[in-house]
């Protein structure tokens, strides 16, 4: 009855009203009926995703490449990318350091972002209020302006794009570099002679780049080209791939008999090459498939990426899938989860799904995990709660609570769909 | 001034019997000069690596006259015998062809040649030049033509010998080298069992040159080395959709026939696609969407890191594919070429062999730090050094990422010291 109401309700446009009444007000941020725009690189999208939408509205494109100020910046860039092509300039340092956006750059853009907004205000609103609000990209910046909300926007490029030149071009030990850092020693021969090429290569196409942020950008999508660092794009779209099924199967779930709406397994990373299934990812798949088998939720939602061992040729969720369909689970009641690196994102990416597929969060959700692992997740003095702050800036879940040996209940949060520009691998 | 007797007269019986179909044969490709035809079909023996390292000895096995003319003479036999008796307590040194074998065999091919010319001649006429494997013997007369390629066959095998069995560094060793420490404890078991191996079949080895040819190929297998025969026959496989499109091509439409994409090996294990070789593959795929080639050969074996996982050639498709959705029907590979040098020699090859036009120009990508590699003056030297002639003509610097050149037919010649990729 609910849905058949709810699906009532937006088909007469009483949805869209609402929503049109209620747009440019602060507070205003997801919604599931938005399509997410998409550029030729899935990376760039997700890691920078009010850039995939500035390219794809003239309006506020051209308002960009006129500024003066901002065309200085880039100009700038792109005769320093020009210049490397043939200078002397070998290492590193030299080549892609000055391609980072200074505390000085940062506050030139901002101000003139600030002009532009002012007096072009109507064109700006349609892109924050028509995009990156109900994009749920910027869901931790709802509560603002939009004025405040575009250079927030703004401000998270800026750490995303020096988070990746720092760490695949300049080869800075960053977050967990035992898997997410530069796949070559940047002063490695090899790695110079690439970076060197990357600039001939790029400087072919600088006649494209004409909006302010072009020539950084193209630099950090090449870095992480140059260090096969695809993992956001890989299984995408998940939806209509590995997820079909289950997402399919969500629209048809009958969510009162059951306890709780997913059943949440974090992946363990192998610890050698030539393991596809770490031994305590394969426990937590029986202990999962065991609660799925009593009925306890519809889902089980695999999560885990390629993490373990560096560069690894196996995503956790896949090697959970593969195993939990041996044991007779139906492809259905599976969604795989293959981006998340840590239990942190694993509980934030698994939300991502739950919301974007329709599964209610308004239900509990229950974690299930070897020992070690809920141990961890339920550390006392709220040690876990500590890390989700200081990775992510805020909890990705709410009421969590231990519920057994295996077993952590908590509901997710919808700030989980915030893009995080300090895990360029899986923002 | 013997020997040209049964030659007139066989071409006497050719004319008489065969008429008008055998003319061209007897008439055209006895000549010297002729070399390579587009619808010659190669002979075949049950090892690939063999026919492709030593297309003679194949012919030879496969031609019953020539077989039993060499089983029958003493000099070659007892050769024979001697390296048979060797097999049981084997050192593979003594496979190899010393400078004294090796003369003693020309000149005893020599008299046989002189001696049986018209079963020669038409081994070396119908087989030998057309093939296209000594193509760069193609000048020669018949008699000199076959004294070449047995050259070749002693380059060959001591080559293989030298570096597989003996563990020579050789050309590119950081690549090419034995797969094993050839004095290991491993190996020198695997040659002990190697020896019992061989010695349990040396009914099969009637001719004087097969107890080399065995060891030399056994040794290869030892070590893993199969790159020859991987993904063989591509023109049905890999290849084949491809080939299918050339003869529909409308070549006026294109400046150049084909792009070619030499591979760059990975350093990392990892990595199937290492970032030069990403770079590579994108600068052509927007080459080929501007309309530049019907074709994109990209080229490049299992190489870099040392026995490394990962194939150029099938990387660069699969990417060429995955990311810029290039067409299946527009990519063709060269999964065995290890060098610069062979990525134009065999990209010639397939030009050839599959009915690309050769008096249309082909490009040749390459990334900055490539460049100076294969445009520079160094270049021709290293290809004069390593294959003994430029595989190109007319090479032209377009860019910083673009070479334009013409491909020869002398690429189609079959190379010994290249044993990988021969």
């Amino acid at each position: 009855m609910t849905l058949v109401s709810r699906k009532f309700l937006l088909s007469t446009g009483f949805f869209l009203l609402l929503t049109t009444l209620l747009y440019s007000q602060p507070g205003v941020g997801y919604q599931k009926e938005y399509t997410l725009l998409r550029s030729p690189n899935l990376i760039s999208d997700k890691n920078f995703y009010w850039l995939t939408v500035i390219d794809q509205t003239p309006a506020v494109k051209n308002l960009l490449a006129a500024d003066a100020t901002l065309k200085t910046i880039s100009q700038a860039r792109l005769r320093l990318l020009n210049a490397h092509v043939a200078d002397t300039c070998s290492w590193a340092s030299s080549l892609v350091a000055d391609f980072r956006y200074t505390t000085a750059d940062s506050a030139d853009i901002a101000t003139a972002l600030h002009t532009l907004y002012q007096n072009n205000k109507p064109a700006f609103d349609g892109l924050i209020d028509h995009h990156l609000r109900p994009s749920g990209c910027y869901q931790r910046f709802i509560s603002l302006g939009n004025e405040d909300f575009l250079l927030a926007a703004w401000g998270q490029t800026i750490v995303g794009i020096n988070y990746i030149i720092d760490q695949y071009g300049l080869g800075k030990r960053l977050r967990y570099s035992r898997i997410d850092s530069a796949s070559y020693d940047v002063n490695s021969r090899y790695y110079r002679t690439a970076l060197k090429d990357m600039f001939a290569y790029l400087s072919e196409k600088a006649d494209s780049m004409n909006l302010f942020y072009q020539p950084s950008l193209s630099i950090a999508l090449q870095l992480m080209d140059l260090n096969d660092r695809d993992e956001p794009a890989r299984f995408e779209p998940l939806e209509s791939g590995e997820n079909k099924a289950a997402a399919a199967a969500v629209r048809s779930t009958a969510w009162s008999k059951y306890k709780y709406a997913t059943i949440v397994v974090p992946g363990e990373g192998p610890g050698l090459t030539t393991v596809a299934l770490d031994p305590m990812g394969r426990m937590r798949c029986n202990l999962a498939a065991a609660r799925y088998r009593r009925g306890v939720a519809p889902f089980i939602i695999v999560s885990g990426g390629f993490v373990h061992p560096f560069h690894t040729p196996y995503a956790e969720a896949v090697e959970m899938k593969r195993y939990l369909l041996t044991q007779g689970i139906p492809e259905s009641a599976i969604i795989i989860e293959p981006q998340a690196r840590h239990t942190t994102t694993n509980l934030r990416n698994a939300n991502r799904l739950m919301i974007r597929y329709g599964i209610p969060i308004t239900m509990p959700s229950v974690i299930v995990s070897t020992k070690s692992q809920t141990d961890y997740i339920d550390l006392p003095q709220g040690r876990f709660d500590q890390r989700n702050l200081h990775e992510l800036g805020y909890l990705p879940y709410k009421e969590k609570h231990r519920v057994a040996t295996h077993d952590v209940s908590y509901y997710p949060v919808i700030e989980s769909l915030h893009m995080d520009p300090y895990d360029p691998l899986d923002p | 001034m013997i020997p040209w007797t049964p030659k007139k007269m066989t071409m006497f019986r050719k004319h008489f019997f065969l008429i008008a179909a055998l003319a061209f044969v007897a008439t055209a490709s006895a000549q010297p000069g002729a070399g390579y035809q587009k619808d010659y079909s190669f002979l075949h023996s049950n090892n690939l690596v063999a026919d492709k390292n030593f297309y003679l000895l194949t012919v030879i096995d496969q031609t019953p006259a020539i077989s039993q003319i060499l089983i029958a003479d003493p000099g070659l036999q007892a050769l024979r015998e001697k390296r048979i008796v060797l097999l049981h307590a084997l050192h593979v040194a003594d496979f190899e062809f010393s400078a004294t074998d090796s003369l003693e065999v020309a000149n005893i091919l020599s008299g046989l040649y002189s001696r049986h010319q018209t079963v020669f001649d038409q081994l070396i006429d119908r087989h030998l030049r057309p093939s296209g494997y000594y193509q760069r013997f193609i000048a020669l007369s018949d008699k000199d033509l076959l004294l070449h390629a047995w050259g070749q066959v002693v380059t060959g095998l001591n080559y293989i010998i030298d570096q597989f069995g003996l563990g020579k560094k050789l050309r590119y060793p950081r690549i090419d080298s034995a797969t094993f420490d050839v004095n290991s404890t491993y190996f020198t078991y695997a040659l002990k069992d190697m020896s019992a191996f061989l010695g349990e079949r040396t009914d099969s080895m009637p001719l004087f040159f097969h107890p080399s040819v065995i060891v030399a190929m056994q040794l290869m297998d030892l070590n893993l080395r199969d790159e020859p025969s991987l993904f063989e026959p591509m023109e049905k496989s890999e290849n084949k959709q491809a080939v299918e499109a050339i003869p529909h091509t409308d070549w006026s439409k294109y400046r150049f026939a084909t792009i070619v994409i030499p591979g760059n090996g990975p350093e990392l294990t990892t990595t199937p696609i290492s970032p030069i070789n990403k770079m590579h593959c994108s600068i052509a795929a927007e080459r080929y969407k501007q309309g530049w080639a019907p074709f994109i050969i990209v080229s490049g074996g299992y190489c870099y890191p040392f026995r490394g996982p990962y194939c150029e050639a099938i990387e660069m498709k699969k990417f060429l594919m995955e990311r810029f959705g290039i067409p299946a029907a527009a990519i063709i590979i060269d999964p065995h070429a290890r060098h610069t040098t062979t990525n134009i020699r065999n990209a010639d090859r397939l030009i050839i062999r599959y009915g690309i036009p050769l008096d249309k120009p082909s490009v040749f990508i390459t990334t900055r730090s490539q460049l100076s590699m294969s445009a520079s003056d160094a270049f021709d030297q290293r290809n004069l050094h390593e294959l003994g002639y430029l595989p190109y003509r007319d090479k032209k610097l377009l860019s910083l990422h673009d070479i334009s050149f013409y491909p020869v037919m002398e690429s189609l010649h079959m190379d010994p010291y290249d044993p990988l990729d021969p």
